[in-house]
């Protein structure tokens, strides 16, 4: 148990992709259709709207924010594409029949793309803000 | 039929341009229209932020660049044109006529580009500040610009040998330049080529900058959003190209997807290219978000994927325009589709100028036992087979080779003799079955010529040697009509 938590509390991310993971594992396990479109689109509203607050903040937020185009698409790009490939794994999951590839497949990119919404970018790779 | 007919038995003619054709789209694409202006691009952002780290990682993969684009992307470039007019010089020379102006223009923006392109590479290095260096950031727009036309304009002959639109009754360039199929593939290969060049410089960045080095991440995430800043316009594009696409073409997908014999996998097929999409997207995705979790050899993964999905895009795009090579004006066998019925009457041996001599494996079809007149005659038949099949059929199959009809029959009749009213039944029918086949040009006398041929090839799997081989002989047709073409320029000399 020490050690697991160790590994976790190493690395922060670690903790968001095991919860996730387990969360749409859940999903998928009790097979329910209405279930898993009502935690996976809530899911991805909320994860949507957290990135949503943040990409503004750092847009025109006090301190002036990004103002380059570059790093505005740094910004709000991942986000958009994200909840973009979470809606369609989500919509994929949902509307396919159990078990068939697609179905995994939904499941599989609906799991990652969470995972991308609710990570926060590395901060020790991002650009600097325009001066 | 003017010409003698190149040939490669074994490999095939068609694979012959698509290895050329295929690694020059591959270079043109991803290494000059897309990857210009990210390189300018990403020189334009050191020169911002005055970090000279991304000034040389700029520099040092437009030499990359450079280097593949000036030597195998110019001998491909060459090399299309010398496939081509080999292989079917009928269809290179009509587009020639069509878009000669085109060309002409295209020529000069091409000259253009490999003047920009030097000048750009090796003035990187003397004109590093001020104005110097916004003037060469300029250069490197320009050169982006100029690697852009040409594909723009090549765009359009590709197009229109897919649906030549207007130009079927206009026969003007304006109207074949401007061809239904024009807008959307260029809306599918402009945004292509700009994520084509974002995966591959995602390949070599950790080529470059130390694993130690921040801006190893920092341009791993940049170069992340570049790609994914496209993807959607790809997507788009495509649909917009798919959606032009004449519907007979798209019946011929599951066959030029695959081939004919795996065409039955196309959906498990088509999910395979989803899934590398998707792998792609997944990739790019964490080169964004976490790009100090991605291990250099994840990157291996889009740049072969893009490489495959964009290599099999061409070979598609080859094939499902069949049974023309330009759309309803030109049969794949390189004969006019106007002409048919002029051949259907006379015959396609009449206008031919030259004959592929028989070999000594094919002269051993005929028994040495047989009275010599009967010999001689059969010698006669089967050489006239053997000159119907390669003006009408080599163009695309071999004998036993790549795309070999010795293979196609082999499947349909198997053991059972390959008779001459067998294998002639079918070869002129199968344009009705195989819409992708376009229908036999020749007389019934050519048809049994032909299928004499095909006879003798169940037992003699001897690769056929082309005119390049083997030499050419002129038939006494050939002479009347060579002496015919050669009289008004004797009286022009006159």
């Amino acid at each position: 148990m020490r050690f697991i938590s160790a590994w976790l509390a190493a690395a922060p991310y670690r903790a968001v992709v095991l919860n996730i993971a387990m969360l749409v594992l859940l999903l998928a396990l009790v097979d329910s259709t209405e279930l898993f479109v009502l935690v996976g689109a809530s899911c991805l509203a909320v994860a949507g709207l957290v990135g949503l607050r943040g990409a503004l903040r750092a847009s025109f937020g006090r301190r002036g924010g990004v103002r380059a185009a570059f790093d505005r698409v740094l910004v709000w790009l991942p986000g958009a594409a994200a909840l973009t490939l979470g809606a369609v794994g989500l919509h994929l999951a949902v509307t396919t029949p159990p078990g068939s590839i697609l179905h995994q497949a939904g499941i599989a990119l609906f799991g990652f793309e969470l995972v991308m919404l609710a990570l926060p970018a590395d901060a020790k790779s991002a650009p600097a803000k325009a001066a | 039929m003017d010409f003698p007919v190149f040939h490669l038995d074994v490999f095939g003619n068609r694979g012959l341009i698509a290895v050329i054709a295929v690694l020059h789209v591959l270079i043109n694409h991803g290494l000059a229209v897309g990857m210009m202006p990210l390189v300018a691009c990403m020189e334009w952002y050191g020169h911002r932020k005055q970090d000279p780290r991304w000034d040389r990682l700029a520099y040092r993969i437009l030499f990359v660049s450079f280097l593949v684009t000036t030597t195998v992307g110019a001998l491909t470039g060459v090399g299309i044109w010398l496939s081509v007019s080999l292989v079917n010089p009928y269809s290179i020379g009509s587009l020639i006529r069509v878009f000669f102006w085109a060309w002409f223009v295209e020529w000069l923006v091409f000259i253009t580009e490999v003047c920009l392109i030097l000048a750009y590479t090796l003035t990187w290095k003397s004109w590093r500040e001020g104005a110097a260096k916004r003037r060469h950031i300029q250069l490197g727009f320009a050169l982006g610009l100029f690697s852009w036309i040409t594909m723009a304009i090549i765009v359009s002959i590709l197009g229109f040998m897919m649906d030549p639109g207007n130009w079927l009754s206009e026969n003007t360039l304006l109207a074949g330049f401007s061809n239904p199929v024009y807008l959307p593939q260029l809306a599918f290969r402009t945004p292509l080529a700009a994520a084509m060049a974002g995966i591959i410089t995602l390949f070599l960045i950790p080529f470059f900058v130390g694993r130690d080095d921040p801006l190893r991440n920092e341009a791993t995430r940049a170069v992340g959003i570049w790609t994914l800043l496209f993807a959607p316009f790809v997507v788009a594009g495509g649909y917009w190209y798919f959606s032009v696409v004449p519907a007979a073409m798209k019946d011929n997908l599951a066959v030029s997807t695959l081939t004919l014999q795996f065409s039955g996998w196309l959906d498990d097929f088509l999910w395979i290219v989803l899934a590398t999409v998707v792998a792609i997207l997944v990739i790019v995705q964490i080169a964004i978000k976490r790009p100090g979790l991605l291990p250099r050899v994840a990157t291996v993964v889009p740049f072969v994927a893009i490489l495959w999905l964009t290599g099999h895009f061409e070979r598609v795009r080859e094939f499902i325009r069949k049974p023309y090579i330009i759309g309803q004006y030109m049969y794949a066998n390189g004969l006019r589709v106007e002409d048919y019925a002029l051949l259907q009457r006379d015959g396609v041996l009449a206008y031919a100028t030259y004959s592929n001599p028989l070999t000594e494996a094919e002269k051993k079809f005929v028994r040495a036992d047989l009275p010599e007149a009967e010999r001689i005659a059969m010698l006669a038949r089967l050489q006239k087979g053997k000159d119907v099949f390669m003006d009408t059929c080599s163009r695309c199959h071999t004998t036993h080779g790549v795309n070999g009809v010795a293979g196609h029959l082999q499947r349909m009749f198997g053991d059972a003799r390959w008779t001459p009213d067998l294998t002639a039944d079918y070869v002129a029918n199968m344009h009705n079955a195989q819409p992708y086949m376009p229908p036999f040009p020749g007389n019934k006398d050519e048809l049994g010529f032909l299928a004499t041929y095909l006879e003798q090839l169940q037992g003699n799997r001897t690769p056929v040697p082309g005119a390049q081989q083997a030499g050419i002989a002129i038939r006494p047709e050939g002479e009347s009509k060579l002496a015919a073409d050669e009289a008004p320029m004797q009286g022009a000399r006159k």
